[in-house]
């Protein structure tokens, strides 16, 4: 006999009362009465009666019968077969402490079944975990599905073969079996990994595309922005006219100059300079880059720093990943802006150029110092602002040293904190390496 | 020095010839070779001569504007002065500066004492460079080029040149910065005798150690960083520290 008897009707009740757990089902006394005559009962019998494989094809197909017929869910051929791996994996266990630590006598077999069981509920709990969190919540394609569940099946057979192999004396069988099972493994684990690498590159695409979508909303939003400027412009437009046709039929010059200069120009320029500032993003084609600096536009105006933008040229291929840009430009913001935040004569400006062979960005912002420890900026952790704050530069630098095309460089200069970002196309480089 | 004004504003054109005209008079070789108002005339111009200053407006009512001029410019002649008058001069600032080196940009508003200020100072800013490149030895510095502003670093403000994780690319700490550049470390090894290479990554100014931890075979600079040195370079790096210190009790004796 392969298990003794007691070991046996353990694992398979196990296993069928586990079934109940996994697949969420009420354990009525009704279906608890049919289990125990249509698979347990049969089951034993069988083992005690006929060839030792036979009961377990039963045991199988029976269970998975019946708890398709309670539940309707495809999900038992893999949970069967998980939960037969927990009982093998707990009978092992337990075999191995009660030879290594416990001392044989009358409870021994008591000791080693509570072993075997409770082994068996943390595996199972944490199977049922594996089903809510990952399983149940995500799609997973219905492929990875299949591999799953044959993998699991083939783990199955494996252990119950070995188990069966392990009690004859001829070592031929053994090896070229497991020979069998190594390349099996191999093949799978190949298409899953295959299948799992896709699964990653669809979801990185995916992602791409919601942060796209994000920036232009963000660009659409600012857009708004300028818009609601402009037809506020308008509203007052009537009787700005009417204002100034009163100033000039009283032939009133200096009256007509003051108030152009005071009421409409200062209140005007407001909406010019948002107006200019957006038609240099609108030299940027790429999405991502014109959303994330619309936003932060947008975010200087909160904080009321004053911004100016230059983009002279058209500006459609950077050549670094474009997340990794609109990081390095937000962080840089985002650190320019929120020093800026609390000064009296705030300025930040930001230059995008496109040079023959490179892209250049510039940006500054004026502080109040003549010198600053650069480098304890850049480490980790490191912040004027105090702590948890510092993540920003050093990040930067990070994202900057995996490319070999960016350089930057970063000082403090006639009161201004500048950074330049040298972004070299990749064909000059490999031009100056030839040449090199 | 020879100066080109290109205006297609004709009073204003007037305008900047008399500050050049008054300036040239305390320095009689600033001389005033072109007064254009189309920028053909100053591409015509540069096409068989020279001029070491360029006045420009950028709005010239053509199809060539200022800038476009000043990159043209450029190409001619990477070292001569270019200065911007224009009504838009601070929205182009970094523009300016990185892609076409200009010395200065004036905003024209009212023509008055302070704009004629503001442009004497830069014609003369002008030059003392055009003075300087005559005379210049340009030892004392190194350059580094970003668009087409060059940056110079004095040798007194360098702490140490480092390699960078890759190949061909070096990098700078300085007093105020910290640069990147393409290059290597060898270019600079005897740059100075201030300079020393003390391992295979770095060159450290030995001016502005401040300690040597012999055990660890680490060096700390002024600002904290640390700079390491190979096991055979020890003896050499010491004494070169001594006679460091020596020359500086010297020298505040």
């Amino acid at each position: 006999m392969v298990l003794s008897l007691f070991f046996f009707t353990v694992e398979i009740c196990a296993i069928f009362f586990g079934l109940f757990y996994t697949l969420k089902t009420y354990p009525l006394v009704r279906r608890l009465v049919s289990g125990v005559c249509l698979v347990l009962l049969p089951t034993v019998l069988l083992y005690l009666h006929t060839a030792p494989w036979l009961w377990l094809i039963y045991f199988f197909i029976s269970v998975i019968s019946l708890f398709y017929f309670y539940t309707k869910q495809l999900r038992i051929l893999l949970d069967v077969v998980i939960l037969a791996i927990g009982t093998r994996f707990g009978e092992n266990i337990s075999q191995i402490i009660r030879f290594t630590y416990l001392e044989e006598n009358d409870t021994i077999l008591i000791k080693s079944a509570l072993i075997i069981i409770i082994f068996f509920v943390l595996f199972t709990y944490l199977y049922r975990l594996f089903i809510d969190k990952t399983w149940d919540s995500n799609t997973i394609p219905i492929v990875s599905q299949l591999v799953f569940i044959i993998v699991a099946w083939i783990t199955v057979t494996i252990f119950y073969i070995n188990l069966f192999i392990s009690l004859r004396d001829n070592l031929y069988y053994p090896a070229m079996f497991n020979i069998m099972i190594e390349s099996i493994y191999f093949v799978l684990m190949f298409i899953l990994s295959v299948i799992l690498l896709r699964n990653v590159k669809k979801e990185n695409s995916i992602k791409q595309k919601e942060m796209e979508r994000e920036q232009l909303f963000q660009y659409m939003q600012s857009l708004e922005h300028v818009n609601r400027d402009m037809q506020n412009f308008r509203h007052d437009y009537k009787n700005i006219l009417l204002t100034m046709q009163g100033y000039m039929n009283e032939n009133d010059m200096e009256g007509l100059k003051h108030y152009f200069d005071e009421c409409i120009m200062k209140v005007e320029e407001n909406s010019l300079h948002h107006t200019y500032i957006y038609n240099q993003l609108d030299h940027i084609k790429l999405v991502e880059l014109k959303g994330i600096l619309s936003s932060k536009i947008l975010y200087a105006e909160e904080l009321g720093v004053q911004v100016n933008i230059e983009i002279p040229n058209l500006i459609d291929q950077v050549d670094m990943n474009i997340i990794d840009l609109t990081r390095l430009v937000g962080i840089l913001m985002d650190n320019a802006l929120e020093s800026s935040s609390d000064m009296e004569d705030a300025q930040v400006n930001l230059a995008l150029l496109k040079k023959n062979d490179s892209f250049l960005l510039i940006l500054e912002n004026r502080v109040d110092v003549e010198f600053m420890n650069i480098e304890k900026l850049f480490q980790a952790g490191y912040s004027t602002k105090g702590k948890n704050r510092g993540r920003g530069l050093s990040n930067v630098r990070s994202i900057v040293h995996r490319y070999p095309n960016i350089m930057m460089n970063t000082r403090v200069e006639n009161s201004y904190f500048i950074h330049e970002i040298e972004i070299i196309k990749i064909d000059s480089m490999k031009k100056r390496d030839i040449i090199q | 020095m020879k100066v080109v004004i290109c205006e297609n504003e004709e009073k204003h054109s007037e305008f900047v010839q008399a500050v050049v005209h008054s300036v040239s008079f305390h320095e009689p070789s600033i001389e005033l070779v072109l007064i254009a108002s189309k920028p053909e005339e100053v591409l015509a111009y540069i096409r068989n001569e020279r001029a070491d200053c360029y006045l420009l407006d950028i709005e010239l009512g053509s199809s060539i504007n200022g800038l476009d001029l000043a990159s043209m410019i450029r190409q001619q002649d990477p070292v001569a002065t270019i200065i911007f008058i224009s009504m838009h001069a601070d929205k182009l600032k970094l523009t300016f500066k990185y892609k076409i080196a200009a010395l200065d940009f004036i905003v024209k508003e009212k023509r008055d004492a302070s704009l004629s200020e503001h442009l004497k100072e830069a014609l003369q800013a002008s030059f003392i460079k055009y003075q300087q490149l005559s005379t210049t030895d340009g030892t004392e510095f190194v350059q580094i080029k970003i668009g087409e502003r060059i940056k110079n670093i004095s040798y007194h403000d360098i702490y140490f040149f480092e390699t960078s994780a890759y190949e061909h690319k070096v990098t700078l700490q300085e007093k105020n910065g910290y640069y990147e550049f393409y290059g290597k470390l060898k270019e600079f090894e005897h740059i100075d005798a201030r300079f020393f290479r003390c391992h295979k990554s770095y060159i450290i100014n030995l001016h502005h150690v401040k300690e040597f931890d012999k055990e660890k075979r680490q060096i700390k600079m002024k600002n904290d960083l640390v700079c390491y040195v190979s096991f055979r370079k020890i003896t050499e790096l010491q004494s070169k520290l001594i006679s460091c210190k020596q020359n500086e009790t010297f020298t505040t004796k």
